[in-house]
């Protein structure tokens, strides 16, 4: 008596539960830029829109979550009977769900938020074509990394590639959940001893999506490297990602495979 | 289908220590087993190993003839019921009951709905707001509606009162009697539920010392009341598990088949013959001085 394949389902659960999360996370960034938005109002400083707002933020966020999964999840879904690999391939296509889904609930907010600016008449300057790769508030004290791809492809400027924004918002932040992903999963398996050195591997794997994407590199520990960024094509950076994602997933089921389950 | 368990010299390290050693036991389907052992004996270190949450070092398990690490056939069937940490646990009891009805393929959703009212459990209340003993009713009531064709209950009674064990054990001999399962309880309540095993494994220091019927087991000693001379006298050279004496009346446990021949001339002594407890049995197959 053979069951149909169980991931479908764990990955529609797993979906479920981390999209409630992220909608709370969401509501949160909303707030805080509206909060912003306010800001700029009153004190005529430069504003970047909601997609890249919430870039940096969506990219902890997932980091965050990404390292919860094999806690929150794993020891649950083996006690039911579900196998690792059922629990691996539903975990990873439940947080590529997330990242599009994040990814796309951002960039609608981005339509209305210019559409909400546009009819209200606000004095807001949005910008969303920055030529230094960075969105600073005029007195310096907060400056947020963006890629240039998403920068010099915002959806409302180049309508034609809003997939492609998309597309790189949704790999930028699901790289940094399956980064967290690994981590959890090295915490998991070995303690916190041996978790540190897959700490270590995560910040090598940040670096690299950084460099892949273009990004100024803002970890400290990358200064000792030749060069802070280099410049890549669109194509070769998603594909680039995607490998790092795939190379990722693979060491994250090297180290699932036969885990012992805490109890 | 039947789902027999065949463990065949399984054995189980943690660096150095040696949690199980060589143990090789068959379970046949549908029928309730007590695993006794002492603290420590590795008893949740077996049962992890049948609900695949662990492989052995050595050895092999095989339910229905198969392994079952990560046997989705075989792990949708296997429930091991323990005593988990829900302090994160927000869900409530309603949710936690929807979800395992999705990846258990035999959840009774009825069956559970009347175990919630049997074990007076809130519905709306987050798991992580219930007292111990309620979450230990919702283990079990996870558990039984399951009806996973193995059961496994580690010390899944801890936190509960005596009356909630009760509910525990009668509804789990009721839904046994109904549709038998393979259950495996392991505890050290050996004196309140022994009546639930048909058979009994002992286990110490991770290695195996009996699996036999439960009658069977109880009628390898016997309890000898009567005037305290000639019980001293009777008992002499038997091997005594336990005494309680009252004024002159005594009562020994002793360990080891009475003969006919012997039972006839307790009763011709006016001694009383009466059946030994798995309590004193298992006490005395584990303890040190053995």
């Amino acid at each position: 008596m053979k069951q149909k394949s169980i991931f479908p389902k764990v990955a529609f659960d797993m979906f479920s539960v981390q999209f409630i999360w992220s909608l709370w996370f969401i509501s949160f960034i909303l707030l805080a830029h509206i909060v912003m938005i306010v800001v700029s109002i009153n004190s005529d400083s430069v504003l970047g829109e909601f997609l890249f707002f919430s870039h940096s933020s969506s990219k902890v966020y997932m980091l965050v979550i990404g390292i919860i999964s094999s806690y929150a999840f794993l020891t649950f879904y083996v006690n039911h009977g579900v196998t690792r690999k059922d629990y691996f391939i539903g975990a990873a296509l439940a947080a590529v769900g997330i990242a599009a889904a994040i990814a796309i609930i951002a960039a609608v907010l981005t339509g209305l938020e210019y559409a909400v600016l546009e009819i209200t008449n606000l004095p807001v300057t949005i910008n969303n074509s920055l030529a230094d790769n960075s969105i600073e508030s005029s007195d310096n004290s907060i400056s947020i990394f963006v890629p240039k791809a998403i920068l010099s492809s915002s959806i409302l400027v180049h309508s034609s590639s809003w997939l492609l924004s998309l597309l790189m918002y949704t790999l930028n932040i699901l790289t940094l959940y399956v980064i967290g992903w690994l981590i959890g999963s090295g915490y998991y398996r070995f303690g916190w001893v041996i978790g540190f050195g897959f700490i270590a591997i995560s910040l090598v794997s940040i670096i690299i999506a950084d460099l892949l994407w273009g990004t100024e590199l803002g970890e400290p520990l990358s200064n000792w490297l030749p060069f802070s960024s280099i410049s890549l094509p669109v194509s070769v950076s998603a594909a680039g990602s995607i490998i790092l994602i795939g190379v990722i997933l693979w060491g994250i089921r090297l180290l699932t495979k036969r885990i012992t389950i805490k109890m | 289908m039947k789902f027999d368990v065949e463990v065949n010299n399984l054995s189980l390290k943690y660096n150095d220590y040696e949690a199980l050693k060589d143990l090789s036991f068959m379970l046949e389907g549908g029928k309730v087993y007590g695993l006794l052992g002492r603290n420590g004996a590795g008893k949740t270190s077996l049962l992890s190993l049948l609900a695949s949450f662990r492989e052995s070092t050595k050895g092999s398990i095989k339910i229905t003839g198969e392994n079952p690490f990560e046997n989705a056939d075989i792990m949708q069937n296997v429930h091991l019921i323990y005593e988990k940490d829900y302090k994160d646990e927000s869900e409530k009891v309603k949710g936690m009951l929807e979800i395992i009805e999705r990846y258990r393929p035999n959840f009774d959703a009825e069956y559970a709905q009347y175990l919630v009212k049997r074990f007076k459990l809130p519905l709306d209340k987050a798991v992580n707001k219930l007292s111990r003993g309620m979450q230990s009713a919702l283990n079990v009531t996870m558990g039984l509606a399951s009806r996973a064709p193995i059961t496994i209950f580690d010390e899944a009674y801890l936190g509960m009162d005596a009356p909630t064990r009760e509910i525990f054990y009668k509804e789990l001999l009721a839904d046994q009697a109904e549709r038998p399962r393979t259950m495996i309880l392991s505890t050290h309540l050996v004196s309140e539920m022994d009546y639930l095993f048909d058979e009994v494994i002992i286990i110490d220091k991770g290695a195996f010392v009996l699996h036999e019927e439960y009658e069977t087991l109880i009628s390898r000693g016997a309890s000898i009341t009567g005037a305290a001379e000639e019980v001293d006298d009777f008992v002499s050279g038997m091997t005594q598990l336990n005494e309680q004496q009252l004024g002159n009346t005594k009562a020994v446990m002793v360990y080891g088949y009475l003969s006919e021949k012997d039972k006839q001339e307790a009763l011709q002594r006016g001694l009383e013959v009466g059946p030994v407890s798995l309590q004193d049995l298992f006490i005395h197959l584990t303890s040190e001085e053995v």
